[in-house]
């Protein structure tokens, strides 16, 4: 019973996770209609670089400072933003598709360079001593629930911030230029340098919450950042709605239950194709039938438009 | 030199496997990520005609062409039909839903382990510098051949003409009387079992995975945005010059950054030329 | 004084030349126009002035600065606004959302104060100046239903509000008149007249030749991208130039 009653301790952590994932898609892509398809490639770089700050492990590493914790998330933060800006400047000359593509090609490079740089990153074989905040207080299961509530807790914080900024003349104007960048423009606003810094924003964002799915998942590897982690957050957010507030957390809730949940069957021989397919098989299904009965009006925001100078109104005095 | 041989070999299959999802966006007006599912439907069952029934490559090839084909087919009525109205976003996503549902089917019915056709290449024999075989040179000349077909058919037959009018200007094309399902159904033919065919040849060179489609489709993506999304001749160049940079690119940095190269030049060419290089005022852009 | 100055401006679009040589000056506190048929250029004109196009040749200044090969959103900052022939805007937002956007200055807009936030006086002021325009053009009860499930006429009016917001020195409209009800021809003229009493200047495109001549101080005749006449509406009526255009023999 304690079995299945931790293993949805996992799927909760992990969709809490994604969770945070989704809602800072949401604001790139829902609020900023920035289509991103590389998000996985921020959250690596924000996950190579905390794990190799802070990692005491220094065999085949040319760099190893084992750093504290506090300078690792920082330093992924910063490494996020950074690889944002460096991703962001150039695709953010083309619209559309082209963006799509654009990000996804960055978000493949970044795999390869962390599959390759192995000096650096291992390569493939990657690092398996994660440390985690707290483990000297908390020992083993009940130290999942420590991270669970630790998931969440971040997840509440994103949501504050989001729902801060979305309300904000910033979040208004971002939601503005998303449908219709000429009038933007020609009410004078710099709406290109807007989506960089949402853009850089973001990779902060997905930078310093990466050191959770390490610690989480307990192992760096290239394949932990596949095009899938991208995929899935995408589909949480449709799923809950994109540009509505609490949509990401609910898709994200949904979404992975079941895709866990589906994995939870394990075989051995012939079955065990089969069933480690049936996650991508389930995801894939999910994401169609999403599509195919939500996406009228993929962007329609529900949120109650009275309700933004109503906010105003009484604030006044 | 050797290397501009491989690149021709690459940029020959990339090239075919491109034009498809070029024909594709141009007349359904989306990016169809599954389409390199496609690729890796067509190399299992032209895998399994070859091992399985012992067939000549060639025809088990042309099977694969045709029965790859037919599934996109199927897969336009069933899955993109009913979404036709919900606009690109939507359309690129469930592409993206449909890879992993074949993926996964693909996997579940052709197994995850890795394959090699059991077709002899020939002798490798010397021209000049260079040592090529027989086998690279018919791949090379089978796209060569598929793409001179489809040049003939679409600008020689009434359907080519009509997916030609469609892939322009669509609701013109609709008003004017062309048949919307069936240039819908052809493209979706002729794009899927290109793809196909793309998939036996990688096979042939490499050998045959589940995870192909999602190797390919990246330089797939590359190679049609670089090619403009507009015209087709647009897009071979592309397939090609981005085959001849990733093999060329193998004599300065290490193969393991192939793909990489790839992308670099992808990414170089929409900094400096925003609208692709070859771009045709073709479809009106969506968004 | 003059407001804008165009000189010798001429703008191609591969082989057609859809600006041709084109000079023009609107004084501060007039309302200018700009008439002529089809393809005459107007719009484009405007799209080179406002900077959404860069011209092939000449210099465009406003209020003596040199703007030309600026980007649209520079120039908008000199307060040289334009609207668009469809009228959109920001259709997700309501109205009064779109007041605001408009009516924020940038240290409201960045992400940091967004996230840190000394915004209420600013944005209380700006508020102000929303509400006060949505009464002043009967919006007030629509201020917060969406932009997008408003009718044409309404989101039109929207617009011509949100670039009072910007409170410009100069205003460039195209088309105001076009999908206007006859009825209410009569009110649009109204309020472009009380804007250029607040002190705006206004240069207009339309091809409804009567509201044009109405209210217009200056007019401006544009043909195959050339400005072929210009002087006051009653100098324009008699020119036989002018006439043949409209009535003869089509070019």
């Amino acid at each position: 019973m304690t079995g299945v009653l931790f293993f949805f301790v996992g799927v909760l952590t992990l969709a809490g996770i994604y969770a945070i994932f989704a809602q800072v898609l949401n604001l790139e892509a829902g609020w900023a209609g920035m289509w991103d398809l590389g998000l996985v490639g921020l959250v690596a770089v924000g996950g190579y670089t905390y794990i190799i700050l802070t990692q005491t492990q220094n065999d085949e590493v040319v760099f190893a400072p084992g750093l504290p914790m506090w300078v690792g998330i920082i330093g992924a933060a910063v490494a996020g933003g950074f690889a944002a800006l460096v991703i962001g400047v150039p695709s953010l000359r083309v619209r559309g598709e082209f963006f799509l593509i654009t990000t996804l090609a960055f978000a493949e490079v970044i795999h390869q360079l962390t599959i390759n740089l192995s000096s650096v990153t291992r390569g493939t074989v990657g690092f398996n001593q994660v440390a985690r905040p707290f483990e000297s207080f908390v020992q083993g299961r009940g130290y999942r629930l420590l991270l669970l509530a630790l998931v969440w807790v971040v997840a509440g914080l994103v949501y504050l911030v989001m729902r801060r900024l979305v309300n904000a003349p910033y979040g208004r104007l971002l939601r503005g230029f998303r449908d219709n960048d000429p009038v933007a423009l020609s009410l004078g606003k710099h709406t290109n340098r807007h989506r960089i810094f949402t853009f850089v924003f973001a990779g902060v964002v997905y930078g310093a919450t990466a050191p959770l799915y390490l610690w989480f998942l307990r192992t760096v590897t290239p394949s932990v950042f596949s095009a899938e982690v991208t995929f899935v957050a995408w589909t949480a957010l449709v799923i809950g709605g994109i540009a509505s507030k609490s949509g990401p957390i609910l898709g994200a809730g949904i979404l992975l239950l079941i895709t866990e949940t589906v994995s939870l069957a394990q075989g051995s021989g012939d079955f065990a194709v089969v069933l480690s397919s049936a996650r991508f098989i389930v995801l894939g299904l999910v994401l169609i039938l999403v599509m195919r009965y939500r996406s009228a009006g993929l962007i329609s925001e529900q949120r109650s438009l009275g309700g933004a100078s109503q906010r105003m109104a009484e604030t006044a005095s | 030199m050797q290397s501009i041989i491989f690149g021709i070999i690459t940029g020959s299959i990339l090239a075919i496997a491109t034009v498809g999802l070029s024909m594709i966006r141009q007349t359904e007006g989306f990016i169809n990520i599954a389409h390199g599912q496609f690729l890796t439907l067509g190399a299992f069952v032209g895998f399994f005609f070859v091992s399985e029934v012992e067939l000549n490559i060639f025809v088990a090839g042309f099977l694969a062409t045709i029965i790859v084909g037919a599934v996109g087919v199927a897969v336009s009525l069933i899955v993109f039909r009913p979404i036709a109205s919900s606009g690109p976003l939507a359309q690129l996503f469930t592409s993206i839903g449909l890879a992993y549902l074949l993926f996964g089917l693909i996997r579940v019915g052709f197994g995850a382990s890795v394959e090699f056709f059991p077709t002899s290449f020939g002798t490798r024999f010397e021209v000049g510098s260079v040592n090529v075989t027989m086998g690279e040179i018919l791949i090379v000349a089978v796209a060569g051949l598929s793409v001179a077909a489809l040049a003939l058919f679409l600008t020689r037959t009434r359907l080519g003409t009509w997916i030609r009018a469609t892939a322009s200007n669509p609701s013109l094309a609709e008003v004017r009387g062309v048949p919307v399902s069936r240039v819908s159904a052809a493209v979706w033919f002729v794009a899927s079992g290109l793809a196909g065919l793309a998939g036996v040849m990688v096979g042939l060179i490499g050998n045959v995975n589940s995870e192909m489609g999602w190797q390919q489709i990246l330089i797939i993506l590359a190679a049609a945005v670089l090619g403009g999304l507009g015209s087709i001749y647009g897009v071979l160049a592309a397939g090609l010059l981005l085959g001849l940079a990733m093999d060329l690119s193998a004599l300065v940095v290490p193969t393991a950054y192939r793909t990489v190269v790839a992308f670099g030049v992808l990414i170089l060419v929409l900094v400096l030329r925003p609208e692709g290089l070859f771009s045709v005022a073709g479809r009106k852009e969506a968004g | 004084m003059t407001l804008l100055e165009v000189r010798n401006v001429t703008k191609r679009f591969g082989g057609v030349v859809a600006v041709d040589n084109v000079s023009l000056e609107v004084g501060e506190g007039e309302i200018a126009a700009v008439i002529g048929p089809n393809g005459a250029g107007k719009t484009t004109l405007f799209n080179v002035v406002s900077g959404f196009e860069p011209a092939n040749e000449g210099t465009i200044r406003f209020g003596g600065e040199l703007v030309s090969g600026r980007r649209p959103w520079q120039i908008a900052r000199s307060r040289l606004v334009r609207s668009f022939q469809t009228p959109v805007g920001f259709p997700e937002l309501s109205v009064w959302e779109n007041l605001m956007v408009a009516g924020s200055e940038r240290e409201s807009e960045s992400l940091l104060s967004a996230l840190g936030g000394r915004l209420r006086s600013r944005q209380k002021e700006t508020n102000r100046r929303a509400l006060d325009l949505l009464e002043r053009l009967q919006l007030g009860d629509s201020k917060d239903i969406r932009l997008a499930d408003l009718t044409p006429g309404d989101i039109k009016l929207v617009d011509f509000a949100r670039q009072l917001m910007v409170r410009p020195r100069m205003m460039l409209l195209d088309e105001p008149a076009s999908g206007v009800d006859p009825a209410s021809i009569g009110r649009l003229s109204e309020l472009i007249s009380d804007v250029r009493d607040d002190g705006i200047t206004v240069l207009v495109i339309d091809h409804n030749i009567s509201f044009v001549l109405g209210i217009a101080d200056q007019v401006h005749v544009m043909a195959l991208g050339a400005v072929i006449a210009e002087g006051t509406p009653d100098e324009i009526i008699h020119n036989p130039a002018v006439v043949e255009i409209y009535l003869g023999k089509r070019v």
